[in-house]
């Protein structure tokens, strides 16, 4: 089945099974490696997207449901101002380690700069609880957003 | 440390030949120091300096450091190309990283010596080596600008990738004397920076993967994709060493996307056009497992064996005072804590993509151990080692579950079964399924306390073992087993035996080295030279030769056996024979060590201490034993080693009587013919300690006499 999908805004079209999850279209069919498989059931965040720039968890989002709609991932997030600001932010305080969950923490802090330039600690929280790392790189995630957000170290 | 290398076989003929200390000391895998040697990379193209195994600059200027350990998120990328860009002073904007391939031979951890990245032993193993290798390469580059300049080249000074010669002002940067350093030597020795000196040892500088990793472009083992990739996902036995049973494929060969289904004796896998296909497809498979020995045993069954296990009295790794009746003052407390199994739950799971073909086999992941990752290939491709090809890749999470290669091997036998590359990804579930776990453990505490002071203190640990991962044969009946061969009578007696022997034997062929060399040295006498060939010929003859010629002497059957059973006296398969055999093997030791030595430093002191009326005796003891003191300790050692480790002549007068003339070589033989290999190996090992030993002491005079001189 014919889908097409803006990717970073690009369209871009595919044949696919309507169940598959976008997470599969993007690495597999499309190529598009920087968005992470971890779990494939919505439990660690590390495939993390924005659709029309709301973070979703693209390893159960079924591709069939999504035609004509707006994709972002890690590799075109970085043209929004609230990416910019979160990846430079990243860099300063060398937030990572592996890395390996770094995109889904990414697309999840800089959805939540888009809807809140200003978060406290608990707007962090509730928007970044669905995103694990398993080198437990959370205090400095906090403190890039928080940078990220006021521009200032923090 | 997890860090997981089963030692190869060691062939009975290893354990035959005498040679037993030296294999196993190999079989350890003791650290290689190849790592320093300027062994060209195989990989490198003209135009290039390519000093050792690390460093590479080309023409443009362009440094590219290979990196012999790999990025799990713990920074060592970024640590090992600040070591050697201080040294080498290179213009640390210009450097770009290289994985390492597959090569134990340039890339080994010294810490292990083998291809592994664990153990937190990156920086501790590689500091020196590294170092060197950066100094060593710049050592280079400036004896190639001094060389056109024809000026000295400590005259010559570097930073930022130049050489410059400040007296003249002249300059040229590294990629400029590329070609002409390439054709240099690497210096024997080359001095390291003082931490005064250091430009980037030391500072908190930005790691060199960050970069890609918050833009997408990072590429990580999952993340390879190869023109006609095909994607699988596997499942295995939920029983550990469970089989595959009866498999219907007929659903899932009508799912689309899905192009195989590889049914293998442990391992169903199922091929698609990309991962979702793989995963429906093997969600669709009907697969009967055959669960094997393991199919009844349950968490519960293993819970209840540790917790018995712990109950009992183990091996006392230390005891000190009167434990009981301080755990009888006071007041007691009793605890347990208990570790449950837990997967590694690296956040990459785990994957390995192949590329088979009749003749090679190409391999992309992530892995700890690049050139096991490689053997282990090689092995289930059915290839030689060399057609293999490893591309490693960042890591996303190690923990130690990549120091394994159980997942390349699954990969590498499934991609048999497919035309072209095949990625192939766990399934997450399957990932934590099928982890090689961190162990149970259960720790028992005791301590009671008196007037707020710990008064006694009992701690026990329960679990399985992680060296025994690393020796299988000797601690494959558990540490208890290993420690316990050392109690058996007969082995005590063998390294009382062999003790006893060295007590003897070593004394002896001293006094009669110190007495031959001197003979030979200092006086001219009929004779001397069948005294020489006499000293040569336990080298030249084998051992098992000399021992023969014993047992004919001394035999039952030989020329005085008659006398020797008539004034009951044993020669022959009894200890005096050892003695006497272990004596003749031995006897060039302390002399050869000696003759050289005290004929190159002449007899003009000796000369004159007599003119000045010295007798003999004190003319040795004064003049001659000061200036030979060193030689003769070495000697002693020498004689000492092959004393202990002697093998061939004491096996054939010793008759191999358990407990009475077994010597601990003769005794490892035995124990290994009965396949007693735990006993086998925990004589071996404590044999090798006394090699050890014994090589330390040697070092530690040898450093002695240098510092004395």
């Amino acid at each position: 089945m014919a889908t097409t999908l803006t990717i970073n805004g690009e369209p871009k079209s595919f044949d696919a099974p309507a169940d598959m999850p976008l997470l599969w279209v993007l690495r597999d069919i499309l190529g598009l490696t920087g968005t992470k498989f971890g779990c494939g059931i919505a439990q660690c965040g590390a495939c993390t997207v924005h659709i029309d720039g709301k973070p979703v968890r693209s390893c159960v989002l079924a591709v069939g449901a999504l035609n004509g709609r707006a994709v972002t991932t890690i590799e075109g997030v970085g043209a929004s101002s609230a990416g910019a600001k979160v990846q430079k932010a990243w860099l300063d305080l060398e937030v990572i380690q592996c890395g390996y969950c770094q995109s889904g923490q990414i697309m999840s802090a800089a959805a939540l700069l888009a809807s809140t330039p200003n978060p406290d600690d608990s707007d962090i929280d509730a928007a970044m609880s669905g995103n694990i790392c398993r080198c437990g790189t959370y205090v400095r995630i906090r403190a890039a957003i928080k940078q990220a957000a006021s521009g200032r170290q923090s | 440390m997890t860090v997981v290398e089963q030692i190869p076989d060691i062939s009975r003929r290893a354990l035959l030949t005498g040679s037993l200390a030296s294999g196993f000391l190999l079989a350890f895998h003791l650290p290689v120091h190849a790592v320093n040697e300027p062994v060209q990379p195989p990989d490198v193209t003209d135009g290039k300096f390519a000093p050792n195994a690390f460093i590479r600059i080309d023409t443009t200027g362009k440094t590219t450091l290979v990196m012999p350990q790999v990025e799990m998120g713990q920074g060592i990328y970024t640590a090992v190309a600040m070591i050697l860009a201080e040294e080498l002073d290179a213009d640390f904007s210009s450097v770009v990283l290289e994985h390492a391939p597959a090569n134990e031979k340039l890339y080994a951890n010294p810490a292990f010596g083998i291809q592994a990245t664990g153990g937190s032993t990156s920086i501790r193993a590689f500091w020196k080596p590294l170092r060197e290798a950066g100094a060593s390469a710049r050592a280079m580059l400036v004896q190639a600008a001094a060389q056109e300049w024809q000026v000295d080249p400590a005259s010559c000074t570097t930073s930022n990738g130049e050489v410059m010669h400040t007296a003249s002002g002249r300059k040229r940067s590294y990629g400029e004397l590329a070609i002409a350093a390439n054709s240099g030597k690497p210096p024997k020795d080359v001095a390291l920076k003082e931490p005064k000196d250091y430009v980037l040892i030391g500072k908190s500088l930005k790691r060199f993967d960050t970069p890609d990793k918050v833009n997408g472009k990072v590429v990580y083992g999952i993340d390879a994709m190869l023109p006609d990739m095909k994607f699988a996902t596997l499942a295995m036995c939920p029983v550990f060493g469970g089989k595959v049973g009866k498999v219907d494929d007929s659903a899932a060969k009508k799912m689309p996307g899905v192009r195989k289904i590889v049914v293998l004796d442990d391992i169903v896998a199922v091929v698609g056009d990309h991962m979702w296909a793989a995963q429906k497809g093997l969600e669709a498979l009907a697969i009967d497992w055959d669960e094997g020995p393991n199919a009844r045993l349950s968490s519960k069954d293993i819970w209840q064996d540790l917790r018995a296990a712990s109950e009992k009295d183990g091996v006392v790794a230390k005891s000190e005072g009167d434990i009981a009746k301080g755990l009888a003052t006071g007041d007691r407390l009793d605890a347990a804590y208990e570790l449950p199994f837990l997967a590694h739950a690296t956040m990459e799971p785990l994957n390995c993509t192949v590329h088979v073909r009749p003749d090679s086999c190409e391999i992309w992941t992530g892995t700890q151990i690049m050139a096991r990752v490689q053997s282990e290939a090689a092995k289930a491709a059915g290839l030689p080692v060399e057609k293999v090809t490893v591309n490693n890749h960042l890591i996303g999470g190690g923990f130690g579950r990549r120091l394994e290669p159980d997942m390349v091997v699954a990969a590498v036998r499934v991609a048999k079964q497919v035309d072209g590359p095949v990625k192939v990804v766990w399934t997450r579930e399957q990932d934590i399924q099928h982890d090689i776990y961190r162990p149970v453990y259960r720790d028992t505490i005791a301590a009671s306390l008196s007037g707020g002071k710990i008064v006694g203190w009992k701690y026990k640990v329960s679990g399985s073992s992680i060296i025994a991962r690393w020796l299988p044969p000797a601690f494959d009946k558990g540490i208890d087993a290993y420690l316990s061969s050392f109690s058996d009578s007969d082995t005590f007696a063998a390294i009382r035996l062999t003790l006893l022997t060295a007590a003897i034997v070593v004394p002896l062929n001293t006094l009669f080295g110190v007495a031959a060399a001197w003979a030979i040295a200092k006086f001219e006498f009929k004779g001397k030279s069948m005294l020489i060939t006499a000293i040569d010929l336990p080298i030249a003859v084998s051992p098992v030769i000399s021992g023969l010629i014993y047992v004919l002497v001394f035999g039952a059957q030989g020329w005085f056996g008659r006398w020797l059973i008539e004034h009951d006296y044993s020669i022959i398969f009894a200890v005096p024979g050892i003695v006497l055999a272990t004596m003749f093997v031995t006897f060039p030791y302390v002399a050869r060590e000696l003759i050289p030595l005290m004929e190159q430093l002449g007899n003009d002191e000796e000369e004159a201490a007599i003119t000045l009326g010295a007798g003999g005796f004190m003319t040795f003891f004064r003049v001659t034993l000061p200036k030979i003191r060193w030689g003769l300790v070495y000697g002693v050692i020498l004689c000492n080693a092959r004393a202990m480790g002697e093998f061939g002549a004491v096996s054939v007068v010793s008759g191999h009587i358990r407990g009475i003339t077994n010597t601990m070589p003769l005794h490892i033989q035995v124990l290994y013919d009965e396949y007693n290999y735990v006993g086998a190996f925990a004589v071996a090992s404590l044999l090798t300690m006394l090699a050890v030993i014994t090589l330390i002491v040697k070092t530690l005079i040898e450093w002695q006499g240098y510092r004395g001189k």
